[in-house]
């Protein structure tokens, strides 16, 4: 990972590795690079963002929206740090998802005029070399007026009532996976058994574009970049999945999506990328096989959304649009993963935010019902010291 | 972390395991550590070592080993440890060409000696033969075997995959120890299965559990030692029980309720 470049002895060593891949940061906990989600408090729940070579799995909501939405987070934040993005989807056309990004909060100003990559580039250097008396030297990094908005910084909000300016979009960075055609015929050949042969595709592809756009560890290169994988509703019928039914064990049938993501996260072990794959989980119909897939990701959030559930009507809940559980949070290159403080997460949407926070019960709602008694919230949480402000019946 | 756990299990350092067919059952998602426990006790006692990484890379095991105190890259250009890439193997499978050979692959058809010999190449290739003495038993480090259930290798070609390797390591002398994880999920029933059958093969095993009550960060779970009479170990049968919490380079185990945060 060492590209030498030329910087000024003076300048902090750490710091001259933060600034070398832009949208990155090293992680406080065990110094590995992340990169954010899109949505900062999801970072922070997670152990301060995504490791890169790591793999996100979110567990869609009924209707797919939240997911869905926070996998257009994840990729809107690859476009404000200038970061490649590989997107696949066999439910539903990737240009369209991509068109549907939305804009950073903090770009109003700038969206008349957008910057390219290019132009920061030739930017910087002028920058650089006329070189006038450094009395702060401090500040000569820091952003012109006109210079494109947080670009070094880590996390953004978004305003969903806006689309992202289609000229931000640099195509050069972005790739769409391969087309899924679900007429030919699905079982691949001769080899593993029940070898989905669009997973197969989508690997290969992954792989080419891992090896030929220079993510690779092993490859040497001057200015590193991150590459960012989507995967919407990987494993839903439209990849062709699961159409074995003929297949007397049903759990062969998920070995072809296991297979997968083994692979991918070999792949993505030593590559600069990171991964975010979101799976209909709800619509398996065998536990165990949701858990095997939950165990070959690395960090894994399910979302649960209030929208046609009963708990929409629940009190508890009015400040809310649903639930979060971080079911892992990986181990990787650690004995113990970032510890979390409850699992009782919750999350509110609004137009520039999407917040996912502790879940705390409305204030009422303590003065007329005993507290902690009638309500199922601190399930998780029932054991003695977990600081939960739930249940005075805990001991 | 390594004197803790060598402490609760009642074991010395210097000469554990000696011929032991450990198997660790974990049930948490948690329960990693104690295959890093081995990794480091062995390499540090300077065995032969082969290691079959089906989760994780190498870097993975090699980042914590240096949280540990341990150096596993030394290791391995010292001969004593080489680490068999099962991870690589298996994404090798999924890319066209590269198919025919393969041992995973092989394994799919209930061909068990392609691996095997794989294992059994990778010791020679470290200084370990049958048919001469050689100093330190060596060891075979398998995690995690819920891998090859996932990819859809049928049970009974796991469990007979690890008979031949038990087989395997006992064949030197001196015999060699196996140790074998196995990722539990919750009416997981294959895996389940594969416990029982494992259970009854090894002379040890462990499972690393949640506890029952739910999430809580004080205390991280729960383990369940059990000592097996055997044919290669006569010794009384015996249980033994802890709750430990993990912290970035250490392990605390206490009896159950005994946690710092409860007195």
């Amino acid at each position: 990972m060492a590209s030498s470049e030329q910087t000024p002895s003076f300048r902090k060593r750490a710091r001259v590795k933060i600034g070398q891949i832009q949208g990155t940061r090293p992680s406080l906990y065990n110094n590995q690079l992340l990169v954010s989600t899109g949505i900062p408090s999801l970072d922070s729940f997670i152990g301060g963002g995504l490791a890169v070579g790591t793999v996100l799995l979110l567990e869609e909501d009924i209707y797919g929206t939240y997911t869905r939405l926070m996998l257009k987070y994840y990729l809107a934040e690859a476009v404000l740090t200038k970061q490649s993005i590989f997107i696949s989807s066999a439910d539903e056309s990737t240009e369209k998802l991509l068109k549907e990004l939305p804009a950073s909060v903090d770009s109003e100003t700038q969206s008349s005029h957008p910057v390219s990559s290019s132009n920061i580039n030739a930017e910087t250097t002028t920058a650089d070399k006329d070189d006038k008396m450094k009395i702060a030297w401090r500040y000569q990094n820091q952003k012109k007026v006109q210079g494109p908005p947080s670009i070094s910084q880590f996390g953004h909000y978004y305003d969903l009532t806006r689309t992202m300016d289609p000229s931000l979009l640099d195509p050069d960075l972005i790739s769409h996976g391969p087309s899924i055609d679900l007429d030919s015929s699905s079982s691949a050949s001769e080899s593993p058994p029940h070898m989905n042969k669009h997973y197969q595709k989508l690997l290969m592809s992954i792989r080419d574009k891992i090896r030929q756009g220079g993510f690779s560890t092993s490859h040497q290169a001057e200015k590193r970049s991150i590459l960012r994988i989507g995967i919407h509703s990987l494993g839903s019928s439209l990849w062709d999945d699961d159409c074995d039914a003929t297949s007397d064990e049903t759990r062969a049938s998920s070995a072809s999506l296991m297979l997968f993501l083994l692979a991918l996260r070999a792949e993505l072990r030593s590559a600069l990328a990171t991964a975010l794959i979101t799976v209909p989980a709800h619509l398996f119909q065998d536990r165990a096989v949701v858990q095997r897939i939950e165990r070959l990701c690395d960090t894994v959030v399910r979302i649960e959304s209030f929208a046609g559930s009963e708990k929409e009507k629940n009190p508890v809940f009015k400040d809310y649009h649903g639930l979060v559980y971080v079911i892992q949070i990986p181990r990787l290159n650690s004995l113990v993963p970032a510890q979390l403080e409850t699992p009782d997460l919750a999350f509110k949407l609004r137009r520039k935010k999407f917040t996912i926070e502790r879940l705390h019960l409305p204030p009422e709602l303590s003065s007329s019902t005993e507290f902690g008694g009638g309500v199922d919230i601190a399930r998780g949480s029932a054991c003695g010291s977990s600081s939960s402000s739930s249940s005075k019946l805990a001991f | 972390m390594l004197a803790q756990i060598c402490q609760f299990l009642g074991v010395d350092s210097s000469d554990f395991p000696l011929n032991e067919h450990v198997f660790v059952a974990d049930k948490s998602k948690d329960g990693g550590f104690l295959i890093h426990y081995f990794l480091n006790l062995c390499v540090k006692q300077n065995r032969p070592l082969c290691f079959v990484g089906l989760s994780q890379s190498f870097n993975h095991y090699c980042t914590v080993a240096q949280k540990l105190g341990t150096n596993l890259l030394s290791a391995r250009n010292n001969k004593n440890l080489i680490f068999i890439e099962g991870l690589r193997l298996i994404s090798d499978i999924v890319v066209e060409g590269k198919e025919k050979t393969n041992p995973i692959l092989q394994l799919f058809n209930g061909i068990t000696s392609p691996l095997c010999n794989l294992v059994y190449d990778s010791l020679k290739e470290i200084g370990v033969s049958s048919f001469q003495e050689h100093f330190g038993a060596p060891v075979l480090i398998i995690d995690d075997l819920s891998v090859l259930l996932s990819v859809g290798v049928p049970l009974k070609y796991v469990v007979s995959f690890v008979k031949r390797l038990q087989y395997l390591v006992t064949s030197y002398s001196p015999q060699g120890s196996l140790i074998v994880s196995l990722c539990i999920g919750e009416g997981d029933g294959d895996e389940e299965d594969t416990w029982v059958h494992l259970s009854h093969l090894g002379t040890l095993s462990i499972e690393v559990s949640n506890l029952k009550s739910g999430y809580c960060k004080e205390v991280h779970g729960q383990i369940q030692v059990e000592w097996k009479d055997s044919y290669l170990k006569p010794r009384k049968v015996h249980y033994k029980h802890t709750q430990y919490r993990l912290s970035d380079k250490n392990i605390e185990l206490f009896a159950s309720g005994m946690s710092s945060a409860v007195l």
